[in-house]
């Protein structure tokens, strides 16, 4: 059932404890079945004859596919590599948990998880995106995430390229990157088929460089759409390293805040793990004035905000996951979080504090303020 | 509670109404779960494909308070409870064997606090506990409480089977390290032992409860003392000539100077060492330590050990060894490294006096390798105390039957050949992995009419003898 680096991952994680205490959703749960272990071991057990179950499936959906595990495994080994297969067989079995169902239905019928008409997904933006030229050397890839749930992000990083003078466009009919889809469904067929399509797209507009404003698009595109064939030969660079490029080459100018805070940064989990990109958005909070507190685990060792898609589907653990990085944040003295994804910046504002000791800024949209 | 009648629909209710819904589990595939801890019997078992045991229920409390009432229903239609924390012991001690209800402390997983005036931190008993560390970490503090499973098990796992870290020659075990403990007693009591260890108020209360393995009661908030993170950790390693040259040199070094770290390894595993340290099959017993704490103590400190092993006729290997082993200490439990199936593996560690600790090794060695064909030995001393040290003696077999069943017998006549060698010869049953399932049912054997002891308290409190049965020779 399983493929073979599937088997050979669920069969070293099943009696592995060693990457439980990273684990987002089985440290805020606190039940066993979260955790990648367990999930190898269920993995490893339907291997071996047992039947693959409704219930284990509703298991498997129970990960951010944050990469922490991964991160954290010193012989290399990687849980979501099964997690995201057992996904495909819940697909295919008819087994997708019904708080899922309806994302996946979704994306059969809009080819993407959030419920609306992809003729919708640029509809916040389409004023802006009204003005820009049809060609252009940097194309913008805004993204389902912040397309559907943060449009003001994108609508910041498009002010900070005009302001820089950048000669840019966005696609008015984006596609979909597939990055969400994969999480959802794994990587299946149809996801990448569907990167041929995006691929093509990409290509089509004439631009030599794709920002990518959400690190997830960001990292299928440079370490997966290669790997299918579906690679495009414009360079990819996270908006992050875009704007700070900027700021340095003196094109952008930014202006410290008057009143200056204490904040703190949470590393994208796949920003900084997959991507390994750390240095460019400390760069740029430095350059607003405000005094950086680190928390204690940050760069690759970063916690999930609670994840995009796991909100959807499961937002009361989703809640607990970002609380818990806001308990984190709170405990560096700083009054503010700065987030730098679409996806942490919705999950912190949706999920986290209530009290307002602690502010959420999105690191874009404060750019755009001091610039 | 076999089936699905519908007293099994009321007791679930009853769970449902104290943790919530979402907080109870019945599915196959959760009970599945927690039928595999770390003993090697349910890993193997289930390698064969075969299933393991499993709970009717599983509950995730968030509080004392619910702990409490979980622990009257449970009482009150005598259904088994089992705690779970991380389930990454050795010994069985967390596996369903009984059915009935598994208790999943990691929602319980708050930090209460930190007094860094008296350097005490304090959290509740579910949290994994490398989340304890770095919380004291983040201040500049640690527990000093660093076992191979720090990242795999909870706080009250460690203090359930009264765990051990690397650094306990130093720090001491867990029983040393915990100030005091909220446990909820088998009839729902919510009790609090005093607030610091050191009394004359009776004997100690946290002793025990620590050790007890879920049989009887469930802690629930723990508090520890914090040692300031050292100034500098410097390493250094010595070739003995023998076993007995090590252990005299141990001995001598634990009258003068405390290190945090000590580990003596017997010829078969120096052999593999030196190896990889020096390129070179190398005969004799190697020794590792590590003194830490203000820089300008511990040069001191050093000078001292190395005048010591000098003494002893120990050829010196500088400190590379053991800096590389630090920093790769948990390398070793990971896949393809760690001991795995199909090999059949058992560590039976166990502590004794000086006096006795290097005869008790041979009679384990000859325990298991005459009688067991096919069977290694390899062992090391890694804990030290003033008055003697433990044995970390390992058994691998890497062709074990292929019949589970002819299996499991198997690997209890190496383990009784192996801990009744120790016990014979002034050895304790365990050092620091705990009994659980595994070791059960030698636990009389060691400890003769004192038992009753234990049996009189397990009465007392738990006169229904719903928790944890079968494990800990209760």
């Amino acid at each position: 059932m399983f493929s073979e680096t599937a088997k050979k991952n669920a069969d070293a994680c099943r009696f592995c404890w060693m990457c439980r205490h990273v684990c987002p959703v089985a440290n805020s749960t606190g039940n066993e079945a979260h955790t990648p272990r367990a999930k190898g071991l269920l993995t490893s057990l339907v291997e071996r004859g047992s039947d693959y179950t409704p219930d284990m499936a509703e298991i498997m959906y129970q990960c951010c596919l944050c990469g922490a595990c991964s991160n954290d495994c010193v012989t290399g080994f990687e849980p979501p590599v099964f997690i995201r297969e057992a996904r495909t067989h819940a697909v295919v079995n008819g087994y997708v948990p019904p708080s899922v169902g309806p994302l996946t239905e979704s994306v059969l019928e809009n080819g993407n998880i959030y419920g609306k008409p992809a003729s919708e997904k640029m509809s916040a933006l389409k004023d802006v995106i009204g003005n820009l030229p049809q060609r252009a050397d940097t194309l913008l890839f805004v993204g389902d995430a912040a397309a559907f749930r943060s449009p003001e992000t994108a609508l910041a990083v498009m002010g900070l390229l005009k302001k820089a003078g950048a000669n840019y466009t966005v696609l008015p009919d984006e596609p979909s990157s597939g990055a969400e889809i994969a999480d959802l469904l794994g990587y299946t067929e149809d996801v990448r088929q569907r990167a041929f399509g995006t691929a093509k797209a990409l290509s089509d507009t004439g631009a030599s460089v794709i920002v990518t404003l959400d690190p997830k698009d960001a990292e299928i595109f440079m370490q997966h759409y290669p790997k299918w064939g579906a690679a495009f030969s414009e360079r990819v660079e996270t908006a992050t390293s875009c704007i700070a490029a900027l700021v340095r080459s003196g094109k952008l100018k930014i202006r410290p805040v008057q009143n200056r805070k204490n904040v703190t940064y949470q590393d994208p989990c796949r920003l900084a793990r997959d991507l390994n990109e750390e240095a460019p958005a400390r760069e740029l909070i430095r350059a607003t004035g405000m005094n950086l507190q680190e928390m204690f685990l940050h760069g690759k060792l970063t916690k999930c905000c609670g994840g995009e898609i796991l909100r959807e589907y499961s937002p009361q653990t989703a809640s607990l996951i970002a609380q818990d990085r806001l308990f984190d944040a709170k405990r560096t003295g700083a009054s503010a979080m700065v987030t730098s994804c679409p996806g942490c910046t919705t999950s912190f504002r949706k999920c986290g504090d209530r009290s307002g000791e602690l502010e959420v800024l999105d690191l874009f949209c404060l750019l755009d303020e001091c610039s | 509670m076999d089936g699905r009648g519908f007293m099994f629909e009321m007791v679930l209710s009853e769970l449902e109404d104290v943790v919530g819904r979402e907080n109870v589990s019945i599915s196959d595939g959760e009970r599945l779960v927690y039928g595999v801890d770390y003993f090697w019997v349910g890993r193997m078992w289930v390698d064969k494909g075969r299933l393991p045991p499993k709970p009717d229920y599983i509950v995730r409390p968030a509080s004392a308070q619910e702990v409490s009432r979980l622990l009257k229903i449970a009482n009150y239609y005598k259904i088994p409870v089992q705690t779970w924390g991380g389930g990454s012991g050795s010994q069985g001690s967390a596996l369903p064997t009984a059915g009935g209800i598994v208790l999943d402390t990691k929602r319980m997983n708050k930090l209460i606090g930190i007094d860094e005036y008296s350097r005490i931190i304090t959290v509740e008993t579910g949290m994994v506990f490398q989340r304890m560390e770095w919380y004291a970490n983040e201040r500049g503090y640690s527990v000093m409480h660093i076992p191979s499973c720090l990242t795999c098990g909870t706080v009250g796992g460690a203090l359930a089977h009264r765990g051990i870290g690397i650094m306990s020659t130093k720090y001491g075990k867990i029983d040393d390290q915990c100030m005091s403990m909220e446990v909820v007693l088998p009839n729902g009591d919510i009790i609090n032992t005093l607030p610091v260890p050191k009394h004359s108020a009776g004997p100690d209360l946290n002793q025990i409860f620590i050790g007890s393995e879920g049989t009887l009661g469930v802690m629930t908030k723990a508090s520890f003392q914090l040692f300031d993170l050292p100034e500098c950790r410097k390493f250094r390693a010595f070739l003995f000539r023998d076993m007995t040259s090590g252990f005299a040199a141990g001995r001598d070094i634990m009258g003068k100077i405390k290190p945090s770290i000590l580990r003596l390894y017997d010829e078969s595993e120096t052999r593999s060492i030196i190896k990889k340290v020096v390129g070179v099959e190398q005969k004799g017993a190697f020794m590792n330590l590590a003194v830490e704490g203000i820089e300008k103590i511990v040069d001191i400190e050093m000078e001292v050990i190395r005048d010591i092993c000098r003494k002893y006729g120990a050829e010196e290997m500088g400190s590379d060894y053991g800096e590389k082993w630090y920093k790769n200490r948990i390398t070793f439990f990971y896949p393809g490294y760690t001991l795995d199936n199909p090999q059949m593996f058992g560590t039976m560690d166990t502590v004794a006096s000086y006096e006795k600790v290097e005869l008790i090794y041979w009679a384990m060695k000859h325990a298991i390798e005459d009688n067991f064909e096919g069977v290694r030995f390899i062992a090391h001393s890694s804990h030290w105390y003033g008055w003697g040290t433990m044995i970390y003696d390992r058994f691998i077999m890497d062709s074990p039957p292929e019949d589970p069943e002819e299996a499991i017998r198997l690997h209890n006549r190496i383990w009784n050949a192996g801990v009744r060698a120790a016990m014979a010869n002034g050895g304790v049953i365990n050092d620091h992995h705990g009994i659980g399932l595994k070791l059960s049912r030698l636990m009389k054997e060691q400890y003769g009419p004192a038992m009753q002891v234990f049996e009189g308290i397990k009465k007392s409190l738990d006169p229904n003898g719903i928790m944890n049965p079968y494990k800990l020779g209760l």
